[in-house]
């Protein structure tokens, strides 16, 4: 009787060993691509209407225009052990855009586009709203784009973007797509967390990623006086100019980190000795909102260094829908680019 | 005490049958739509279309040279704990190096008199020396581009051009890279596809 107990007790014990692992390890896995709102551009760009500012770009025009976000979709590694190849393709678990409509009672609408390998632009479901305020949109949600994208997600993606008629004076502040590791029956994602935003999409940094920004991506706020060169972003006016920097951050694997930024630097060029930047992390938190909104943080002044660089250590980021560096740039300066080392999320799951 | 052997054996199973996915897989590709392309001056945005993911350069004026980013992300392999342990830490100063494999660039020239030409550089950290890789033009033969010294500029149509990387490039220390175009009026960068070799 005592063996026959001893027997049950130790079937029952080791059960989860073959049950578990299958299921909390199940391959619903994807990448977290998220570029934050300072990436967009105008269809038809005004310099004077286009307000880049921070980690957003705000339509200051007094009616609706045609915006693009573009994804830079990278850092999409395969894994050799399990063997799985890059995920080149346009499978999605879920897409999000985070804007703000500035003007309620007309529409804010967003769809997400992927130009293919066949050489075919093709297209998610269109998601529209009339409320005013902040929000979120989704126009991919349970591994399912809807459109006629979802036909052809399996096709190699040469460039995919958000496409979005934005009212006047509403706000881009960041936008994601999960990219599926894997696509078909039992391996494809989608099965939890459908609409990519939820908690059980997030998990707490586990490690770290360093990434790099050049220059050339920066923009500015009603100042006709920079240029960009190959060695970075220049501020030619006479006074100083308020410069926005967007940060790439790191593909998450299948989660988003809730993450810290252990160290940021932004590497500038003076044009007279003791001269520097004026700059200011600045992103935009959801932490905690389950409803589409954030809040909006900033870190303090970054510290001077007498190597060419300005830093800020250890800032807690949590889940920005944004981030970007925010600077005040003397004449004559040029900003170089943004290195930063940022917490990343855990690998998830098994073969 | 004897219900410690099974849990024991459970744990030992579960751990070798969930073996992490180890991302030692590349190259990183990028994938970058054509309007993430700026201008040399903010005021030359004027110039500009950047509709259907592209930048297109309006019919009205003359040629722009335009900044294309390669935005990399990650500069080495994942480095997310693994549940086997922790990924190695990355190579030093990883954050300030790049070694750049190639881009193809596709575009569309519709100018008569002068061609749709892309070269890649970087500067260096330190002093801000440049590095340019070879140019290449669109041109109708070949789907790798052309120099821009053996073709005339009466090419018009879509194609591709592949880029190679500055010669030392990936020895230096850099933290702006990316690819430069001069575009005709009318004309159009519509995507930039680049490989990177992870630090």
């Amino acid at each position: 009787m005592s063996r026959l107990r001893f027997l049950v007790v130790s079937v029952l014990l080791s059960a989860p060993a073959y049950v578990a692992p299958r299921t909390a390890h199940a391959v619903h896995k994807s990448w977290v691509i998220r570029n934050d709102g300072s990436h967009c551009a105008f269809s038809t760009p005004d310099p004077a209407l286009d307000n880049y500012w921070q980690y957003s770009l705000l339509n200051g025009a007094s009616y609706t225009r045609t915006v693009g976000c573009p994804f830079a979709l990278s850092a999409r590694w395969g894994s050799t052990s399990p063997s799985v190849s890059l995920p080149l393709w346009a499978g999605a678990w879920a897409a999000n855009i985070y804007v703000d409509n500035g003007t309620p009672g007309t529409a804010l609408t967003c769809t997400t586009r992927a130009l293919l390998a066949s050489g075919i632009t093709r297209y998610s479901r269109s998601v529209s709203t009339t409320s005013g305020g902040e929000q979120r949109l989704t126009t991919a949600l349970a591994g399912d784009w809807g459109g006629n994208l979802e036909t052809y997600e399996t096709d190699t993606v040469r460039s995919m973007y958000f496409d979005c008629s934005l009212p006047a004076y509403s706000t881009v502040y960041g936008h994601k797509v999960r990219i599926c590791q894997r696509l078909g029956g039992a391996n494809d994602c989608g099965l939890t967390g459908a609409d990519g935003h939820g908690e059980n999409t997030v998990r707490t940094n586990s490690g770290a990623d360093y990434i790099q920004v050049s220059g050339i991506e920066c923009t500015t706020f009603n100042n006709n006086e920079v240029s960009r060169t190959h060695s970075g972003f220049v501020n030619s006016s006479v006074g100083y100019s308020s410069v926005t920097c967007p940060l790439t951050l790191p593909a998450d694997d299948t989660n988003e980190a809730i993450g810290t930024m252990y160290s940021v630097s932004v590497h500038y060029k003076p044009q007279v000795s003791n001269q520097y930047p004026n700059c200011w992390l600045n992103w935009r938190d959801r932490h905690g909102r389950f409803d589409g909104t954030a809040e909006d943080k900033w870190s303090n002044e970054f510290t001077s260094s007498v190597f060419g660089y300005v830093y800020a250590t250890n800032i807690s980021t949590r889940l920005p829908v944004g981030a970007g560096i925010f600077c005040f740039v003397p004449p004559g300066m040029t900003i170089q680019g943004i290195t930063a080392q940022v917490g990343v999320s855990e690998v998830s799951g098994g073969g | 005490m004897r219900y410690r052997l099974p849990l024991l054996l459970g744990f030992l199973l579960t751990s070798s049958s969930a073996a992490a996915y180890v991302y030692e897989l590349g190259p990183n590709y990028v994938n970058m739509p054509g309007s993430s392309c700026r201008p040399a001056t903010a005021s030359g945005e004027s110039a500009l279309y950047h509709d259907n993911g592209a930048t297109t350069v309006r019919s009205n004026k003359s040629l722009q040279r335009l900044y294309c980013p390669i935005a990399r992300r990650g500069t080495s392999f994942y480095g997310g704990a693994r549940l086997s342990g922790s990924t190695p830490p990355p190579p030093a100063n990883t954050e300030y190096k790049v070694n750049l494999g190639g881009v193809t660039v596709y575009g569309g020239d519709s100018s008569t008199t002068a061609n749709l030409t892309c070269f890649t550089f970087g500067s260096r950290r330190s002093d801000q020396a440049v590095y340019y890789g070879a140019a290449k033009s669109l041109c109708g033969p070949t789907s790798l581009g052309c120099n821009p010294g053996d073709i005339g500029s009466g090419f018009t149509g879509w194609n591709t051009m592949r880029l190679s990387a500055p010669s030392s490039l990936s020895t230096v220390e850099t933290v702006n890279f990316g690819v430069s175009c001069d575009v005709p009026n009318s004309s159009t960068v519509q995507y930039l596809e680049s490989w990177i070799t992870p630090n």
